[in-house]
């Protein structure tokens, strides 16, 4: 066994240049196929971390009969004390922070022009919000007692020619449904960069949004943000209460897993695409280099060797040309990753992500285990396989034929 | 003792639609301890009939024995594992795996017939004193001579002392001072070990060494009679 | 010259194993690589491109003076918008092209009012093309003579809290800024699991968005939807010679964040579409390369022959191209051959996952296009291998002496 190996290895070193190239083109495959899969990954997981912090965060606590779609401003739909539930959350050692939000429709005129919009109301001071306070492109944020302050995003600004300190007339429906609008004046225009977002989302401190809209002391929802996705279900299960239905971020973000599943289902055809064009080039220089040892398998023959053991010789070359490539495809495709890791590719942002997921514009590579693992075990099969047909070759060859044949 | 024996041997090639008849119906019978020369112009078939009794290739029809085995309808396994212990080959391009060493070489033979470790040592270093290589046992193809690579090759072809040992043109690639070395070699050991030796070879000085000659023209035997060894060298 | 070349053809095939393994190589790089450009562009149709259809179509035609009125959805009608229908279709790209008013509006109901965007459309002509139409939860979808029936999305009806057969009031922007309300009867609602598009847009018939906003006989844009993605811009050179003086706009322009998702993507999957290249590119150099000891024998016969080292250089520079001309055809047979087949049947991804439930967005089946986007960049550079390849044994050994070169075995 040890002989096979010590010859296959000679018999690489024989052809340097020839060697080298097979290593570096199955190299370059694996490499290629854990930069696709860590870059899948980065995106999904980009899309994730940013679906999560702003528009699901990790939990939201709702009353039992709250319909999203609806916006109900009904009380019997709405979380009543919100301040209250609110604190005792935050007290739970993994929660970051937690903070009421209401959820509106209305309308916003300026001039001539008009557009539905929702209606936000938030604790302009809680940490929840900070995607809104950084994002700010111009003007100032809200401050909670603020009676006649607005911020729109910049899409809505741009679309309807709007600056900091313009006014604009807000209607909104109300709890008893009823409209009740009111001139606002814009204190600030804000970006998370994800454009479906902002072109529809304007904020009102939430004591202004309740009163304008009739909910006095009630919230539509509570916002939480974990400091580890992990500990969900363990914040879950705290929080049990059969007064309040508790979303998790899995759940509201089915559609991005489910979008995930998909993804890698259409990434998988790529993979086979890369693994086809190395194994192509892998296989092919190995039946060359049987037909070239014609003669050499001719004198193994000669001198007695079996069939299965020229193959075993043959088969031993490839093993090591594929864990030479494999290896060296890992160190290529973990230098790659984390250079990419580190710097990302920037892209502009989906406006329209169906289901209401968004994605951020510069998307990094994230290293994938699971991928990486699965693409390696993928390429090792297929270049062990590659071999198989060559070696099968070589075994096959009638002595004479071999002895014949020129050199 | 006879140690191969072909009856009524044909071989026919068909290359496209050509049709070639390499033996037209040989029969020979070689006995232990030969010194023998296949002997012919090229296309007479001597290389065809070397192989036909090395177990190389089968015939198109007829029957070869070696050591009262018959072997020409084995299997591609079974005749690999005849010539293993029994046959050993010389070729005139040397025919030695160029990643091994003189040593390993002739090791190879050994390693497939399963010798420990200590009886190969034994045997390999026997060998190649043998064949005056015993300082060269470490050295690759590329770095021995023509006639220095011959010698590991008669040495290879002894390692498992076959019964018999083929050679095609084995000084083919020599200068004459080679060639002879080769066959003073070659004539010596069957003198000491009694092993068969059959040539093809269409060499005279080869020729000049065998004890018997076989004449074969368009696949036929035409001549088979003792040489003369008390004749002159060709060479003066 | 064509002596060289008959001989460089002829003696490609006398080594007919060593053609065949390189040709096999090429072709199925080649043409793997011809499959991986297909997909990429079928991917984008099938991801995008309701998407597309769902933001208003590929390519939009509206009159002169459209973009630079202020605010959006100026009521201006198109001059000849049957000329403008006919021009479109008449290009093979086009899959579709109807007359659409659009116009900004409110629908009050007891819940409240709801700023939506008016569309008036052909029902029948954009069935095809129209994927609320394709997604009808409950009730029906418009038909031509309809008057004053409106089709919703489900999210708006249930914040609405309508059902089909309610009747709901409806406020749209006329011309000259004037304000027309009529009473709307629920149709149909669609539901594209997009509850924010579904909140605001709504539908109504061509002709009672023409009876209401005083648009007899008229329209004020005509929506083009194309069969893939991505041809825009040439159909958009095509069609403005055909249409002077009208405004042709795109997705592209109208929302380049979309297209720079979409470029930057794809240059992504480009750039690993260059390592694929190098990476077949490497693979045929070694598979030549190896070559090399055969040809220095072929070299001293060739010299043996009388041929000049020039001319053995010549012939084998020519061998290298030919082989790489008939690498690349394979390639691209072989190519044609995958894409073709699989644009027969459509590659179904919706097993594999329930995301197209979710999303009407998502198409789940992928046709790829032939693959010819990126195939002369390829197909040269797999060629160009090929013959220089070639180049280094020709010109080391046509400079040795050809005895030696024969001698060498």
């Amino acid at each position: 066994m040890i002989q096979l190996f010590r010859m296959a290895f000679r018999d690489l070193g024989r052809n340097r240049r020839r060697t080298f190239f097979s290593i570096l083109a199955l190299a370059m495959g694996l490499a290629l196929l854990i930069l696709m899969a860590s870059f899948i990954n980065g995106e999904m997981s980009s899309a994730m971390d940013t679906t999560i912090k702003l528009q699901s965060g990790h939990l939201q606590l709702r009353q039992q009969n709250y319909d999203e779609t609806k916006a109900s401003l009904k009380w019997e739909n709405l979380i009543e004390d919100p301040a209250q539930v609110t604190r005792q959350i935050a007290t739970l050692e993994p929660v970051i922070a937690a903070s009421a939000r209401l959820f509106a429709s209305g309308i916003v005129a300026s001039r001539d022009q008009s557009t539905g919009v929702q209606i936000v109301g938030i604790e302009p001071d809680s940490i929840t919000n900070n995607p809104y306070r950084e994002g700010l492109v111009s003007g100032e944020f809200l401050t909670a007692g603020d009676r006649d302050g607005i911020l729109i995003g910049r899409p809505l600004s741009e679309k309807m020619g709007l600056q900091v300190g313009d006014q604009i007339n807000l209607t909104a429906n109300t709890s008893n449904g009823d409209v009740s609008d009111q001139l606002f004046t814009i204190r600030g225009i804000y970006s998370t960069e994800t454009r479906v977002f902002d072109s529809a989302i304007v904020f009102l401190p939430l004591e202004k949004a309740q009163a304008m809209t009739g909910t006095e002391n009630h919230a539509s929802t509570i916002f939480v943000l974990l400091k580890d996705k992990d500990q969900t279900d363990a914040v879950v299960n705290a929080l049990q209460t059969s007064r309040y239905k508790i979303l998790t971020w899995t759940k509201m973000n089915e559609v991005i897993i489910q979008t995930e599943n998909l993804s890698n289902a259409y990434m998988s055809l790529f993979y086979l695409i890369v693994l086809g064009v190395t194994a192509t080039v892998i296989i092919n220089t190995l039946i060359m280099a049987v037909f070239e040892r014609t003669r050499e398998i001719g004198i193994f023959s000669a001198i007695g060797m079996r069939s299965r053991r020229i193959m075993a010789m043959f088969l031993a070359e490839s093993s090591l040309l594929a864990i030479g490539g494999i290896l060296l495809g890992l160190v290529l495709g973990a230098l790659a990753v984390a250079y990419l890791e580190r710097n990302g590719f920037y892209i502009g942002n989906m406006a329209v992500g169906g289901g209401g997921f968004l994605i951020r514009d510069t998307v990094y590579a994230k290293f994938s285990l699971e991928g990486t693992i699965n693409v390696t075990i993928m390429a090792f099969i297929v270049t062990m396989l590659a071999g198989l047909y060559p070696a099968a070759l070589a075994a096959r060859m009638e002595p004479v034929e071999a002895l014949r044949a020129e050199k | 003792m006879e140690v191969t024996k072909v009856e009524n041997v044909t071989r026919v090639y068909k290359i496209g639609k050509v049709e070639t008849n390499a033996l037209r119906g040989v029969s020979l019978s070689i006995q232990s301890g030969e010194f023998t020369a296949l002997v012919g112009p090229s296309g007479s078939g001597k290389t065809t009939l070397l192989q036909l009794i090395g177990c190389l290739d089968q015939p198109t029809s007829g029957q070869v024995y070696i050591n009262s085995q018959e072997v020409s309808k084995l299997s591609r396994n079974q005749r690999a594992d005849v010539r293993r212990g029994t046959i050993g080959f010389i070729f005139q391009f040397f025919a030695l795996i160029p990643t091994l060493s003189a040593y390993e070489n002739i090791e190879m033979p050994l390693l497939l017939n399963g010798h420990s470790a200590s009886e190969r040592r034994a045997r390999i270093t026997e060998l190649l004193a043998a064949v005056n290589l015993s300082d060269r046992a470490n050295h690759r193809p590329d770095q021995l001579s023509g006639g220095e690579q011959q010698r590991v090759a008669i040495a290879r072809a002894l390692a498992t002392k076959p019964s018999l040992i083929l050679a095609d043109e084995p000084t083919a690639n020599l200068d004459t001072e080679n060639g002879k070395q080769i066959m003073d070699t070659m004539t010596r050991l069957n003198q000491e070990t009694g092993i068969t030796f059959v040539f093809a070879t269409h060499d005279p000085r080869v020729i000049h060494y065998a004890r018997r000659v076989v004449t074969l023209q368009d696949g036929r035997v035409v001549d088979n009679s003792l040489h003369d060894m008390g004749g002159s060298d060709p060479d003066l | 010259m064509k002596f060289y070349f008959r001989l460089a053809w002829r003696n490609l095939w006398r080594h007919k194993r060593r053609t065949i393994i390189v040709a096999v190589a090429m072709a199925l790089g080649l043409g793997l690589m011809m499959f991986y450009d297909g997909l990429i562009a079928g991917f984008d149709q099938a991801i995008y491109g309701n998407a597309i259809k769902v933001l208003g179509g590929n390519i939009q035609i509206h009159a002169e003076g459209y973009n630079t009125e202020l605010g959006q959805n100026p009521l201006l009608p198109l001059p000849d918008d049957q000329a403008v229908v006919l021009a479109a279709l008449s290009e093979p790209l086009v899959e579709s092209a109807t007359r659409r008013i659009i116009t900004g509006g409110l629908l009050t109901s007891p819940e409240g009012a709801f700023g939506v965007n008016i569309i008036g459309i052909e029902p029948e002509k954009e069935l095809g093309v129209n994927l609320a139409a394709q997604h009808i939860a409950t009730g029906r979808y418009l038909s031509q003579d309809d008057g004053d029936m409106i089709f919703i999305g489900q999210g708006l009806a249930e914040a609405m809290d309508v059902g089909v057969g309610d009747r709901i009031t409806m406020v749209g922007r006329s011309t000259h800024d004037q304000m027309r309300q009529r009473t709307m009867t629920v149709a149909g609602m669609y539901d594209l699991g997009m509850p924010e598009y579904e909140k605001g847009t709504v539908y109504v018939s061509l002709g009672e968005a023409q009876s209401l906003f005083d648009l007899a006989g008229q329209s004020t844009e005509v929506a083009v939807v194309l069969k893939q993605l991505g041809t825009e811009p040439k159909v958009i050179s095509a069609l403005e010679p055909l249409l002077p003086g009208y405004e042709i706009d795109t997705w592209r322009n109208n929302y380049p964040e979309l297209l720079a998702a979409i470029t930057t993507k794809n240059g992504v999957m480009n750039i690993f579409g260059v390592i694929i290249l190098l990476i077949a590119g490497i693979g045929i150099l070694n598979l030549l390369l190896m070559a090399v000891y055969e040809r220095t024998r072929e070299i001293g016969l060739l010299g043996a022959m009388g041929l000049k080292p020039r001319q053995i250089s010549i012939l084998f520079i020519l061998e290298g191209t030919l082989m790489g001309l008939v690498g690349v055809a394979a390639g691209i047979a072989f190519g044609l051959f995958i894409n073709g087949l699989i644009r027969l049947v459509g590659l179904d991804f919706s097993a594999m996952t329930s995301a197209t439930e979710y999303m009407a967005l998502i198409s789940g089946r992928i046709y790829p296009t032939w693959g010819l986007e990126k195939l002369l960049g390829r197909a040269l550079t797999v060629a160009i291998i090929a013959a220089l390849a070639a180049l280094i044994p020709a010109s080391e050994a046509a400079r040795r002496e050809p005895a030696e070169a024969l001698h060498h075995v």
